[in-house]
């Protein structure tokens, strides 16, 4: 990556979840590409906003596993 | 003072970028003489284990796109593989890790024949067009406003999951709906960082790019 990340590079670290691994000047640099770019702030917006609704589906009320816990455990003891 | 604001600006990971990083479940299921309990197929520790992780592994299976009754069997199945190889469990991963590989080796199996005569766009080109030579947009995201409380929306977004491939949908779900740390989803997946990364990559762009094209960015 060069000093001054490009948005391509941004975008890369960002939906790949690389930024932890990357050394401390290269996170300064793209947070600074950030705070200067709306584009890329859209961008990680989006994908912001895509976790959180995903999230939203299949977090809410989760469906009744009692029935089928219920069979697994008669396995189990069927098999111990 | 400025300092203070550098180090902050850095030490933020991905992850604070939106997310919040849930502590791992553990409670005595770190514990290592439960490793001897489930070697022993101890029938308490085993139903411990069933009652702790059922409804997360129902629940990823639907993230991953099985319908209810599909999920319910595929972790049915997933706790008799369990059973059957308790004896073989050596402790070196978590219980939780051990079960979510089962699962999304049972998945792979389900998925493979089902996918067989799927074909996707490849993601890594419409993102390469997004950007000119110098690595700045060329066609920028639009708008990041959407009303994903919305049933439409809501509908769209299941539209577009549909169309992931699934060992991107199931990398998505173990990081977004599970939270699961990259390490962890490392091993349950078997692929390197790397490999992870370019899953991630290419499964929430080809989500921003499906729920673009269908007019979901306000």
């Amino acid at each position: 990556m060069n000093i001054m990340p490009s948005c391509k590079d941004v975008t890369a670290a960002v939906a790949s979840d690389d930024l932890p691994r990357r050394p401390w000047h290269e996170r300064l640099a793209i947070r600074l590409h950030l705070l200067m770019c709306r584009h890329c702030r859209r961008y990680v917006k989006q994908l912001a906003g895509i976790a959180s609704a995903v999230r939203g589906l299949y977090r809410g009320k989760p469906p009744s596993t009692d029935s089928l816990e219920k069979s697994i455990l008669e396995s189990i003891k069927k098999r111990s | 003072m400025v300092a203070e604001r550098v180090f902050l600006l850095v030490a933020l990971d991905t992850s604070a970028l939106w997310r919040s990083q849930s502590v791992a479940v553990s409670i005595a299921f770190d514990d290592p003489r439960l490793v001897a309990r489930i070697r022993q197929r101890e029938p308490e520790a085993l139903e411990a284990i069933v009652r702790e992780y059922l409804p997360q592994i129902v629940r990823a299976a639907r993230g991953a796109g099985l319908k209810t009754q599909e999920a319910e069997d595929v972790a049915q199945s997933t706790f008799i593989t369990f059973l059957e190889k308790a004896d073989t469990f050596e402790g070196r991963s978590l219980v939780r890790t051990w079960l979510f590989g089962i699962l999304f080796r049972k998945i792979m199996e389900m998925r493979r024949v089902l996918d067989r005569e799927r074909h996707t766009d490849d993601i890594d080109e419409v993102m390469e067009s997004r950007f000119d030579a110098n690595g700045s947009w060329f066609t920028p995201p639009r708008s990041a406003e959407a009303d994903f409380y919305s049933r439409e929306v809501r509908e769209r977004m299941g539209e577009c999951l549909e169309e992931a491939p699934p060992k991107q949908r199931i990398a998505f779900v173990l990081r977004e709906i599970e939270d699961l740390a990259t390490e962890e989803i490392c091993k349950i997946l078997e692929v390197t960082v790397t490999n992870l990364g370019v899953m991630l990559y290419r499964v929430r762009n080809r989500l921003r790019e499906c729920l673009e094209t269908k007019g979901v960015w306000g």
